[in-house]
């Protein structure tokens, strides 16, 4: 079954929504955030590791929008690769089984 | 909804991580058995595709935004075990490298997002495609709905147990919020799989025998 199309479209989603997330993304908290700092649990928060890209910037460039653009398209290509490896071997294993 | 570290009692969150790591390999398990090869670079780019929709929170109340979960379109699409583990995948990635949402944490992020948004998601669907493709529409959008809300319970309860604020309170201002974060879940749900049939129809299962239910019935 051939899914180009639908592969080309969402890739393409993929890259414009990492591109543009700087310029559309709502600054406001989140739901759960909103609701920690109302009920006055948000100052229980403290991160267990320090992720290399923090806050979704790609911290070697100088400029904002270009970190967001950057570290988004890193992440989305990491999920893509870590999935497809995941395919990969499903796929394998599953002609190697009897 | 990421929970982020220091939220949850070390009580729950060893207990949601060492109850995601069997229900994680059991997904993985039927994953494997019922992927259509076919299908995985679609599984990729889908992936890629959730992580960056997440990103982008919009406004839902004001002073409050929200994003998008993605794991009822991913179940509709791939089946709620694929789905939970591509879910597993995004929430890896975000944690790890993003610091978005707590690595103790990761065990209920996934079964928050993941097992539950993806099975309550693909509720709908699978009744739907039961009862030969009725009310298919209805059904994609009360998945998307379903699955914020049902996550979003979930969220309360783990917090509600952890004893950060009143449990009335927690299911009431989370519930209430995502309500309106479903809405746009559902609505995103039903655009995404209308836009998918339209380029190809098998993907999306628009024939009523599923890629899930050929695959065996799997709720």
């Amino acid at each position: 079954m051939k899914a180009r199309s639908t592969i080309l479209l969402f890739a393409g989603l993929t890259v414009v929504l990492c591109a543009a997330g700087y310029y559309l993304a709502s600054a406001a908290p989140d739901g759960l955030e909103r609701i920690a700092i109302r009920l006055g649990f948000a100052h229980r928060e403290r991160a267990a590791l320090t992720g290399p890209l923090a806050e979704y910037e790609f911290p070697w460039l100088a400029s904002p929008a270009l970190r967001k653009t950057a570290a988004a398209l890193l992440g989305a290509l990491v999920c893509f690769l870590a999935l497809l490896a995941w395919g990969r071997y499903a796929k394998k294993s599953k002609v190697a089984a009897p | 909804m990421h929970i982020p570290d220091g939220f949850l009692s070390p009580a729950i969150w060893v207990t949601m991580d060492a109850a995601a790591a069997p229900a994680a390999a059991w997904c993985a398990r039927r994953s494997r058995a019922q992927i259509d090869e076919t299908r995985v670079p679609l599984l990729g780019v889908m992936g890629a595709f959730i992580f960056a929709a997440q990103m982008v929170n919009f406004p839902v109340a004001p002073g409050t935004s929200g994003h998008i979960v993605g794991a009822a379109l991913l179940a509709v699409l791939f089946g709620p075990c694929t789905a939970a583990l591509v879910m597993a995948a995004v929430l890896l990635v975000q944690a790890l490298l993003f610091q978005d949402g707590g690595v103790t944490a990761l065990g209920a992020n996934f079964w928050n997002l993941g097992m539950t948004g993806s099975f309550f998601g693909y509720l709908p669907y699978w009744l739907s495609l039961r009862a030969g493709g009725r009310l298919r529409t209805p059904a994609l959008f009360l998945g998307g709905w379903l699955a914020v809300m049902a996550g979003a319970a979930a969220v309360a309860a783990e917090l509600s147990f952890s004893g950060v604020a009143s449990p009335r309170l927690l299911f009431v201002s989370l519930l209430g919020v995502h309500a309106l974060t479903g809405l746009a879940e559902g609505a995103i749900t039903v655009a995404a799989v209308r836009m998918i049939e339209k380029l190809n129809p098998k993907l999306a299962g628009l024939e009523v025998k599923s890629y899930e239910l050929r695959g065996g019935a799997d709720l």
